[in-house]
């Protein structure tokens, strides 16, 4: 987990994990490109 | 202006086809002879709708189906269908294409279907332009312990941030791996408090004593709560379980040698 994301904490209990991933360089920005889901 | 693109090969075919979308006002037809010709002409024109014949020299009607949902995922595909073409129209109707016409009853249908799909089909452009639009999205999943809702859950999480194109597709994928580890830590060690030291020791007791306390209380009645909030910057996820934690810096570092065959702590790291 700690590899794929940006930051990754745990709670003091160590029930409860917080994974955070930050904007990619390489990512575009949103427009009007044709986007499917 | 409405821009239609009509490919077949047979000129008479053409022209009847074109003739009838023509007579509608504010559409625009351009022509191609063939597949082949029908992509250069969308990559000059990027027309709103593709009529299209099926049997075609070179580049037939399907293999156009396959390149158009490919590239222009957006641009619909009516197919013209003749006696003996019906086999290779299932199959592009299967592979995308929006609807079809036969061609004996072009005069009577060909404008009512092409004016319906070109409907649906502005309603999905301007459903992709607003979620290219989206600034923050925010959600909350309370989930009992199935396998099978934390795969949707990390499926949902991951469109979440394919909405904002906050990564590319490599790095969505990844997210998606560290989402599924997290959730299924959270199902296995957390609500169900089954060590992954039994599973170094035995994976068929260690699957089955999750099994078994998936039906037990206090396991079965646990939950795993997710929060999601997701910008154009940042994606940030809450997981947390209802057992009673554990200490993470007690696991072996997974990336020392000594450890790299244990499957214990590894989803951490």
């Amino acid at each position: 987990m700690r590899t794929f994301m940006d930051e990754l904490t745990f709670n003091d209990v160590g029930n409860e994990v917080t994974l955070v991933k930050y904007r990619s360089a390489s990512s575009t920005e949103p427009g009007d490109a044709e986007v499917t889901l | 202006m409405t821009t239609v693109l009509v490919v077949d090969d047979s000129a008479a075919d053409r022209r009847l086809a074109g003739g009838l979308l023509e007579r509608r006002d504010g559409w625009n037809v351009i022509y191609a002879v063939d597949g082949g010709d029908a992509i250069e002409q969308i990559e000059l024109h990027l027309p709103d709708a593709v009529l299209t014949d099926m049997q075609m020299p070179n580049v037939d009607g399907l293999a156009l189906v396959n390149r158009i949902k490919e590239e222009y995922p957006l641009v619909p595909v009516v197919l013209m269908t003749a006696k003996g073409s019906e086999e290779i129209a299932v199959r592009a109707l299967e592979a995308g294409a929006a609807s079809y016409v036969p061609k004996r009853t072009l005069a009577g249908d060909l404008v009512d279907t092409v004016e319906q799909i070109l409907a649906s089909s502005t309603d999905e452009r301007h459903h992709s332009r607003l979620l290219n639009r989206i600034q923050r999205q925010e959600c909350e999943f309370v989930l009992e312990n199935e396998l099978g809702l934390i795969r949707s859950a990390v499926q949902y999480l991951q469109e979440m941030i394919t909405q904002v194109r906050l990564c590319d597709e490599p790095e969505r994928l990844r997210v998606g791996v560290a989402l599924e580890e997290a959730l299924i830590n959270a199902f296995y060690h957390g609500n169900l408090k089954v060590s992954s030291k039994l599973r170094e020791q035995s994976h068929e007791e260690y699957y089955g004593l999750a099994k078994q306390r998936m039906l037990e209380a206090p396991y079965c009645d646990r939950r795993i709560h997710i929060q999601a909030g997701v910008t154009r910057e940042r994606a940030t996820y809450v997981i947390r379980d209802e057992g009673p934690g554990f200490d993470p810096a007690s696991l072996p570092n997974p990336t020392d040698p000594v450890n790299i065959d244990r499957p214990c702590g590894r989803a951490y790291f």
